[in-house]
Formats: structure tokens, sequence, C-alpha cells
């Protein structure tokens, strides 16, 4: 049983403008030990489906089930949340933060687990400092050492590195990436394209509440882009031969041959080598998950 | 309903409280000056009546009381709001019901300590609270009933419609101790006001605290309808928490209130 299932889950909001239909119809799984990513633009619905996740926000129509179960306190217990912009009771000290949710995820030795935490996340020196002191990075610190106390078997992640220092950053994702290895499952929303590419196997996108895309990211992309661009320079400016026959764009001694898949790179290559070309330099363009995004969203708009 | 969350979220409160002085400070400040200011009224009123002093006295004491125990409750509550720590807390598997009940146990407590010191000032003012230690308690133990009823009223509707609702935890409470005719007594407002005191929560509080300055005997039967009355303020708001729970869920508002 996969740890977390949405099914045909839709939900509207009555604003003053009108019905906003905030959620249409959306599922997913997200497999055990899996990387998810939740992609879309501002407002496409995925803090929505987070806080439905969450039991924050009742549906108006389908069903959460997290390990196997619907929200309830007890689930709430064996997963946890991370949000970008995390805050806390600035009076309170990250060790006060800790003992307190300790005590409610129930944590066995609580000062051990709260000690060993500080030391890997390296906080031992900030555990008594007010978080109003903090910086970002130093609060995302903290909201990690929260959301991995009790171990949790679901790990939610909303936008975690927004306005991070891209050094913070990157160790934010190393983390996250040394937790998954643990078996934890995550579900990951961001609006940083390569930190979903570099972290998730597969996403869904999403768009005006409706899951527009869903699965593999390779396959994903290859869905929309079918070719991509490797551009060559040769040691001297190509034939007019050599040009049309390999359907080239070219300037100069660059040449960019467009092409479907790796065996068609090899022949290309090949081609090159018999026409007496010799490689000086070589670029292959291939369409990142930003690219994939930018032609979804256009798709759609 | 789980003791352990309730505590560990009365626990963080009050290591807030701890760290946070000057929230400290106030909650001695105010009722320890006006006890004082009244205290000393009261002395001066004794030349021209000598009770009225001690009615404005002790009636302002279990006002504070009230004061006290919905307000705090609240303010704990507009923290977590404030700070934007309470998703994390509904998140964590801590009941919204448990949530309150921590929060109403923590203003109580501070309520009951910061009246003790009350008592023991209105001593130096001629009002010997400590010979009625048991008439004081009953009268309190209606008084805080009420106000928890008013505490858990405004949390639930905070929840519900959100943080631009932070003024009825400082407002509310004014509106029903004035109908609950805190010096005088009811007989001596207009029909519809008679009327509207019969129902609200603090006007037993009030007659009784009344009775204890002009030494009159305290009837059962007016503590009695008290108790009976905030009950039912206790009960009814519990069950409008309730739906205010369910509302902000529904309407997006508790996902959306720490955010």
């Amino acid at each position: 049983m996969n740890p977390l299932i949405v099914s045909h889950v839709s939900k509207t909001f009555n604003t003053k403008a009108g019905k906003i239909a905030a959620l249409c119809d959306v599922s997913l799984e997200v497999k055990p030990g899996e990387m998810f990513g939740l992609l879309g633009p501002n407002g496409a619905g995925k803090s929505t489906l987070i806080n439905v996740m969450l039991g924050l926000l009742t549906p108006d129509a389908g069903e959460v089930r997290i390990l196997d179960q619907k929200i309830t306190p007890d689930i709430l217990r064996q997963i946890n949340i991370i949000a970008g912009g995390s805050y806390f009771n600035g009076e309170l000290t990250p060790n006060d933060i800790l003992k307190f949710y300790a005590k409610v995820y129930r944590i066995p030795n609580p000062a051990k687990r709260i000690n060993d935490l500080a030391h890997t996340l390296k906080l031992d020196h900030l555990m008594n400092r007010k978080f109003n002191w903090f910086s970002t990075g130093e609060r995302l610190r903290v909201a990690f050492a929260k959301a991995l106390l009790n171990n949790p078997k679901v790990l939610l992640m909303d936008e975690p590195t927004l306005g991070l220092d891209p050094d913070v950053a990157r160790t934010v994702r190393k983390e996250v990436q040394e937790l998954n290895k643990t078996g934890t499952t995550i579900l990951l929303t961001s609006h940083y394209m390569h930190e979903v590419e570099q972290l998730c196997k597969r996403i869904a996108f999403i768009y005006q509440g409706k899951i527009v895309d869903i699965g593999d990211v390779k396959k994903i992309k290859l869905k929309r882009f079918a070719t991509y661009d490797v551009i060559l320079t040769l040691n001297k400016k190509p034939s007019l031969a050599f040009v049309k026959e390999h359907e080239l764009a070219t300037k100069g001694t660059k040449v960019k041959a467009t092409l479907s898949d790796e065996e068609a790179l090899s022949n290309f290559l090949a081609g090159v080598h018999e026409a007496g070309y010799r490689v000086q330099d070589i670029a292959i363009k291939k369409p990142t998950l930003e690219d994939y995004f930018i032609k979804v969203l256009g798709e759609q708009q | 309903m789980r003791l352990g969350n309730i505590t560990a979220v009365m626990q963080n409160d009050a290591r807030i409280l701890k760290n946070s002085k000057w929230h400290a400070i106030e909650m001695f400040y105010f009722p320890v000056f006006n006890t004082l200011i009244w205290g000393f009224f009261s002395t001066y009123s004794k030349q021209y009546s000598a009770q009225a002093g001690l009615i404005v006295l002790i009636v302002n004491m279990f006002w504070t009381f009230t004061h006290l125990a919905q307000q705090e409750a609240n303010m704990l509550v507009m923290e977590d709001l404030w700070s934007l720590s309470i998703k994390h807390v509904f998140t964590s598997g801590v009941t919204p019901f448990e949530y309150l009940f921590a929060k109403l146990a923590s203003s109580a407590f501070i309520a009951i300590i910061v009246t003790s010191l009350l008592i023991f000032i209105a001593n130096a003012f001629g009002a010997p609270l400590y010979l009625h230690l048991a008439q004081v308690i009953a009268i309190s133990g209606v008084a805080l009933i009420g106000s928890l009823a008013l505490a858990t009223l405004v949390s639930g509707t905070v929840l519900m419609l959100g943080k631009e609702y932070a003024f009825l935890s400082w407002s509310t409470l004014e509106l029903f101790v004035f109908f609950s005719a805190p010096f005088y007594d009811p007989s001596i407002l207009p029909k519809i006001l008679q009327v509207i005191t019969t129902i609200m929560p603090f006007t037993a509080v009030f007659a009784a605290a009344r009775a204890l300055a002009t030494n009159t005997p305290l009837t059962k039967n007016i503590l009695l309808s008290g108790l009976y009355t905030a009950l039912a303020y206790f009960a009814l708001t519990l069950i409008y928490y309730h739906f205010c729970i369910k509302h902000a869920r529904k309407s997006g508002k508790l996902a959306r209130i720490s955010s």
C-alpha cells in the first residue's frame, strides 16, 4: 500500500469574487520511500493540497489516506511538515520548541534525541538563543530539527528552500536526500525546477487545481520535447552537402543538429567523423524541467 | 483527549511567558495597580458611605479575576496566531479541544495566582476576604467557569474568522460585565436590561461580591443560579467552538490563519 494516496479530491472556495475551484478531482499516489515533486505556478493548488493532506482543510469531495488511514491525530504524529518561512514563537529557544514537540510526538528519551538533532543540524550553539534572533537559514534548521524529531514516515515539504542562500539551499537538499535514503517518503513542492529535477524521480504538474501531467520526470519531458539540440564547433566550415544531409543549422564553423535520441547522436557523430571534420567543441542542450514547466504553462494558458 | 498534549501546550505557554518578561509583568501590573487605586478610593469614600467603597473594591477584584481568566486564554491563542506557529501545533497531533483546554487551564492558573495576591492587597484596605474564604472560592469558581466560556467563545470566533478579530480578546468581557450589573443591583436598571441581566454569566458573581462587601448573608440560590448559568454558557460555547473549527476547516481559514 502506498503511504500517501490522494483520491479524487476537490475543493472550491467561496470568495467575494465568486467561487474559486482550488482543486478539481486531484488524484495521485506516492510510493514507499519515494521523493515525489509537486509542481505548478503560484495559486495552482499545491499548498491547498498539502493543507488537505494535513487535515487543516476539509475537501468537498474525495479523500486523502496517509499510511493507509484517514488523517487522525495518531497519523499526524507519524508524519511531519516543513514549510518555507517556518515560524515558531519568537520568544522560545530551539530547546523550548523541540521539548514541546518531543512531548507531543511522544519521543522516548527526548533529551538525547534533541541533542543528537542539534548536533546533526549544527544547532548546538543556538539551542538557548531566542528564535526571534535567527536568520532565515537558522530558522529553517530549527524547522528541520522539528520535522525530523519523530522520524516521520511521510514528510511534506512545502517550498522548503524558499528565500534561502544557494549555499544553505544546497545543504538542505543534501539533508533531504539523506533523509530519503533512510526510507522516508517525501512530497516536495518547489518553485526551483533544478531542485525538483535533482531530487525527484516522479512529479505531478498541477495547474488551476487540476493535475495536468504525472509520472517519471524523463518521460514527462519526452512527452513535450521529443528532440534535443547538439551544437558542434568544427575545425572548418561545413560543406553545403553535409549541411543538407544532416539538416543542420550553421553559423561559421558552428553547426546545430536536432536529434531525437542517443542512437541518432551516435550516427550523427559518426557522420561528422566520416566527412573528415574534427570536433573542437560540443554542447548538448537537453530540455530542463524549467523548459518543461514553461512549455506546459504556455499550453495551459 | 490526551492529558499529555494538554500539559505539553501548557508547558510551552509557560516557557513563552517566562521568556516574554513584559507580558508577565503586565499580568500583575494592571490588576495590582487597579486594586490599589480602588482600595484608596474605598478608604476615602468611607467618610461618605461606609460600604460603597468596599463594593467597588471587591466587585472590581472579581471583575479583574474574570478579565484575567478570559483574556489570558485568548492572548495565549493570539500569541500562536501572531507568531504563525499554530499550524505546527495543529499538524502535530494536538487536537483543537486539547489546545483549547490547555489555554483555559493556563489562564485559570494565572488568574488564581494573581487574584490570591489581590486578596492580600484588599485586606490592607479593610476587606478581610480571607475570613470568608469558602465564599470567595465559590464566587471565584462561578466567575472562572463564566470567563472560560467567554474565552472559548472568542477563541472559536477568532479561529473561524481570522486574526483581524483579535480585538474580541480584550473587548468582549466589557460588554458581558456591563450587562451583568457589576456595581449595583439589577433592580435599578430599566426593565429590558433587568431581563438581560438574568441570562448574563456574571450577574450572580457580582451580586455575591456585593453581598460580601455589605456583609449580607450569601444565599445558596444566588451562587447556584450563577453556577448553572455559567455551566450553560460553557457547554454552549464548547459546541460553538466545535462548530467554529469545523467551519474554519471547510472555509480554509484554519489553513490560512498561520500563513
